[in-house]
């Protein structure tokens, strides 16, 4: 659907100097991080005490969880998808293997359980989106329902609390200085990276996502495709499960109330990932969830009062979301002008 | 021909299921409609008493439930907890209006906003069901009676002195509260300001955050606030649930909560490794169980006639004694402080 | 799709679609209707059906302007943002000294305006409308909340009663209200140019452009709608409670878009059919209505919407058609061909 409408050309990617076609960062990662920087250095100087290593460290921690998700979140996104069912994946991972956690305190098992249950609901997320003709966001919106309940029944109302000490190894503890939940979260973001540059698998993805019907006539398994997109966000929900169950210290039945999945798909939009998919990179997820941590750090530490927090996150939501199609236009309309 | 076969079958599919349900629905009038708009007698007939929590999946709320159910049981009622399952008005007055259907003995609740249950309620009180909140108070013509854990003056106060006796009633404090919109935290604050600048005009609240009773944001914003402000912060008072996520928050950053108490309200089950640990030395709340427990005891005297007509005297409630009650609102105690010693008595 | 195509190409074809995009939301209504009736004497009686019908009028109200939204080939997240948003507005001007009345018409108008400022950025700075309505979502609960103070505010007048809790005979004034709403929307989308630009922009916008359609007015238009409409079951939610929050119709927006799907239109746009969404509105607020009568635990009544969505809406899309291509055999002297 992308390829119909107009497209601005030439894309943000071919007008970057060889310089920045480094392995990792693309240009369309470029306004992102521009975008991070400037921030960084707004609050720095506009909010005493935000420039610190303990202020860092407290803002990578706190957004582990979402990158991690933004992660998974970002490939299906890049085939023309949505998951809006990952906070309720979380959920129900966390209740399945949080109590297993507890009694054992083995982070291996915590793991497993937590990446199982986040497969399995990944799998079925996939199946239902490529073997039935329901769209994707209403699939995703009926698992929510079906995953936020069985969650709930699993609980059976009983929060998880006091998570020990090694089962917690993925959300706590420092190496070098930085948080570990940090390091699991650029291992993940390196793995998936790679499988979707140098995979078969990973490198269709985004054909999928710009034009569905021309990448199923140039040979790509479209529903392989999906069903594996899904499965990886899952997966991701399930890695992000046992940092936040060691972050947090357990989980509590509320979480089902938390709207974590619209902050994930903000993240990867923010960070320069089109909604509308065929267009995105592997950062994206990164960066954006890095702009909105560092907002809310900064917004909490000026001191705004409590009750006007959400309107400036919803500000610097649209500004962010906003900032590429004004900066194309503006230059669209000075090109016809000159 | 096709068309019009199909357009006929089509509306005959959808008429005919229209009209099967309006059938039904007018045929069932005669179902229990005998107490609607009936005297305080009519409701009686049934011993149903539903209990409407804030949430249904919160564990305090479930403690309640238990409480209730075990005064129930010995009074001869049966309990239905029902309630949204996030904690907002909308969904108690959407569960209220369909529990009303149902004609029960009682109606109890804990309303998430006073104001916005109270019209639900007064339907309900016109039609002979016993109407009573409990942990958070209604509007007062809203409801016969509220059972109160504890006066909000108790447990402000309780909140100021536990935090002023580890800082030696001075310095200079990080306030994390619950939602932004939670009445009892309006109450609360409003209640400790004047208590500090009266007992201890040396302590001073710096910033007020609210925690979303969520240990996630309850760390996030603990950690950001104390990343700037290490050095100048004496203490953590969290008036909402989750304080385990400003310890947290404390041992991210290497600081020691010995050194920075962390003090408030808290839910024993959230806290009790910390509190083992040495890292939280005490905080208060109170029984969700005793509550719901009087609450019964004093529907059943309400329906039985029992209840002081002038809105004070006392209850008899069971396990727990003689009660007081105040111009319509039963005291069931005083808030209680968890410590080392005593927190492995109470199990939500 | 190939299917699809041949069968799409049949005369009569838009009967057919008609009753076979109904098929999963009439076997949502009579299993809901049958199961929670069975479950409890109290269920199908008028006062609980009259009780269900008040609730359901204000997300109804939602959905009718969610249908049309996404009719026309958009999606609105912030429905439930400015729904809050309203409501605090008529308390905040209430309580500043404005008359009541006044304070509502101005509550509606805010929810324009927030509509209106969703179709602006969507319409002239081109961006999907998922992320804007997603920011405008924290902006205007945000907002709520800071206006309000995160306070609650009560004392409204009895005289404001009427909106929200006067009834008409047996029958609340809402649903009235609701009724009316229906038939105009009804009459508007089947009758009017505008209802039918509205379902050309959302089945194909560059043909609707090119057939003189306005579609920038058109996508306007329609977010604008949406927001008056959440602006006004605001107002009748705020005088049924008599109280007014920021922290009100947390989840309408899913609900809505549940309710539209449901109701058996594409998520893409191009169709709509406010009679169907009113059915699901109906249908998925009959849950938690049986649920609390019938005592089961409310955590399987997410299981219970989510389960019953997903069998609804695929038994909407395909499996429907593809029974009916099984059962009804082409007959003779149709147009179109016989490719399979």
């Amino acid at each position: 659907m992308s390829a119909l409408a107009t497209r601005t050309p030439p894309r943000a990617e071919d007008r970057t100097p060889p310089l920045l076609r480094a392995r990792w960062i693309t240009g369309v990662d470029a306004g992102a991080l521009a975008a991070l920087v400037v921030l960084i250095l707004v609050f720095s100087v506009t909010a005493h005490g935000f420039a610190t290593i303990d202020n860092a460290r407290s803002i990578a921690i706190s957004i582990a969880v979402v990158a991690c998700l933004g992660l998974g979140q970002n490939l299906v996104i890049m085939t023309g998808e949505i998951d809006v069912s990952v906070g309720s994946i979380v959920a129900l991972a966390g209740f399945a293997a949080g109590p297993v956690g507890v009694r054992t305190d083995s982070l291996f098992w915590t793991i497993v359980i937590s990446l199982a249950v986040g497969a399995g609901c990944g799998l079925l997320n996939g199946i239902l989106v490529a073997w039935t003709p329901v769209p994707s966001i209403v699939v995703t919106l009926g698992t929510l329902y079906v995953f936020q309940g069985v969650a709930l029944i699993v609980s059976d109302s009983h929060n998880i609390v006091s998570f020990p000490l090694h089962a917690s190894a993925f959300g706590t503890g420092f190496v070098f200085g930085v948080p570990r939940a940090l390091l699991v979260v650029l291992v993940a973001f390196a793995a998936l990276a790679l499988v979707r540059r140098h995979t078969n698998w990973g490198r269709d993805l985004l054909p999928t996502g710009e034009h569905r019907a021309a990448a199923r006539t140039m040979g790509v398994p479209v529903r392989v495709e999906l069903v594996g997109a899904y499965l990886l966000s899952g997966l991701a929900a399930g890695l992000g499960t046992v940092i936040y169950l060691g972050s947090v210290g357990g989980m509590q039945t509320s979480i089902v109330d938390s709207n974590l999945a619209l902050q994930v798909i903000a993240a990867c939009a923010i960070g320069g990932t089109s909604i509308e998919g065929g267009r995105g990179t592997d950062l994206a997820p990164l960066t954006g969830a890095a702009i909105v941590g560092v907002i809310t750090a900064g917004v909490v530490i000026m001191g705004v009062p409590g009750v006007w927090i959400s309107v400036a996150y919803g500000v610097c939501l649209l500004v962010a979301v906003a900032r590429d199609r004004v900066r194309e236009l503006v230059g669209a309309r000075r090109r016809t002008r000159g | 021909m096709w068309r019009t076969s199909f357009r006929r079958r089509g509306t005959l599919v959808a008429a005919s299921v229209v009209a099967t349900c309006t059938l039904v629905t007018a045929c069932s009038t005669n179902t229990p409609k005998a107490a609607e708009g009936g005297s305080s007698s009519g409701a009686s007939a049934s011993k149903t008493i539903v209990l409407v929590p804030k949430q249904t999946s919160d564990p305090f709320f479930t403690a309640a439930e238990s409480g209730a159910k075990e005064a129930a049981k010995a009074l001869g009622y049966t309990i239905d907890y029902v309630g949204p399952t996030t904690a907002d008005a909308a969904g108690q007055v959407t569960t209220l209006e369909s529990a009303l259907q149902q004609k029960p003995a009682a109606i109890t609740i804990a309303p998430n906003d006073p104001d916005a249950v109270a019209p639900v309620l007064k339907k309900a009180m016109d039609q002979g069901v016993v109407v009573s909140s409990f942990n958070a108070d209604a509007a007062k013509d809203a409801r016969q009676f509220f059972v109160s854990q504890a006066s909000d003056e108790g447990i402000a106060d309780a909140i100021v002195d536990t935090m002023a006796e580890q800082t030696n009633g001075e310095g200079t404090f990080l306030l994390v509260t619950s939602t932004a919109t939670a009445a009892n935290q309006k109450t609360w604050l409003a209640m400790m300001r004047p208590y500090i600048a009266q007992k201890y005009p040396k302590m001073k609240i710096a910033q007020v955050i609210p925690g979303n009773d969520d240990p996630a944001t309850v760390l996030q914003v603990t950690s950001s606030y104390l990343s700037a402000h290490k050095s100048d912060t004496t203490g953590v008072w969290v008036i909402g649930g989750g304080m385990s996520g400003a310890v947290k928050a404390q041992q991210q950053l290497g600081i020691d909560p010995k050194k920075m108490p962390v003090a408030g309200l808290c839910i024993p089950s959230d806290v009790r490794a910390d509190v083992h640990a040495g890292l939280i030395k005490n905080c208060v709340l109170w029984s969700p169980a005793d509550t719901a427990y009087a609450d019964i005891y004093a529907i059943d005297a309400m329906i039985k006639g029992t209840y002081p007509s002038t809105g004070t005297g006392t209850l008899d409630a069971g396990k727990l004694g003689t009660l007081k009650i105040k111009d319509n609102v039963v005291e069931v105690g005083d808030p209680i402080t968890f410590t080392d010693a005593n927190i492995d008595q109470y199990q939500f | 799709m190939a299917e699809t195509l041949t069968f799409r190409e049949l005369r009569g074809e838009r009967v057919r679609e008609i009753v076979s995009r109904s098929f999963g939301l009439m076997l949502l209504l009579v299993a809901c209707v049958v199961f929670f009736s069975a479950s409890s004497p109290y269920f199908l009686t008028s006062s609980n059906a009259f009780t269900l019908f008040r609730i359901a009028s204000e997300s109804g109200l939602i959905a009718i302007g969610m249908a049309v939204v996404i009719a026309s080939g958009g999606i609105d997240l912030s429905v439930g943002a400015i729904f809050s948003l309203s409501s605090v507005m008529v308390g905040v001007l209430y309580t500043h000294g404005v008359n009541i009345w006044v304070s509502v018409v101005l509550a509606v108008l805010v929810g324009l305006v927030c509509g209106l400022f969703n179709g602006l950025v969507v319409v002239a700075l081109r961006i999907h409308p998922l992320l804007v309505t997603l920011g405008t979502l924290a902006l205007f609960r945000g907002l709520a909340l800071g206006i309000s103070n995160g306070s609650g505010i009560a004392g409204f007048p009895t005289s404001f009663e009427f909106v929200g809790q006067a009834y008409v005979g047996l029958v609340p004034e809402q649903c009235l209200f609701w009724l009316g709403a229906i038939v105009i929307a009804v009459l508007v989308t089947s009758r009017t140019a505008a209802g039918r630009s509205l379902v050309a922009v959302g089945a194909n916008e560059t043909a609707a452009r090119f057939s003189g359609v306005r579609v920038p007015l058109v996508r306007l238009s329609v977010y604008g709608l949406s927001g008056l409409l959440s602006g006004v079951a605001a107002v009748i939610y705020t005088s049924r409670v008599l109280s007014s929050r920021a922290d009100a119709g947390n989840g309408l927006e899913l609900l809505a878009i549940a309710a539209v799907v449901v109701g058996g239109a594409s998520i893409q746009g191009g169709q709509i059919s406010i009679v169907r969404t009113t059915l699901a509105v109906i249908a998925i607020a009959m849950i938690p209505n049986g649920f609390v009568l019938s005592d089961y635990s409310t955590s399987w009544q997410y299981v219970a919407i989510g389960v019953l969505m997903i069998v609804a809406v695929v038994f909407n899309e395909g499996l429907a058609s593809r029974l009916w291509r099984l059962v009804v055999r082409p007959r003779r002297g149709r147009t179109g061909t016989s490719r399979n």
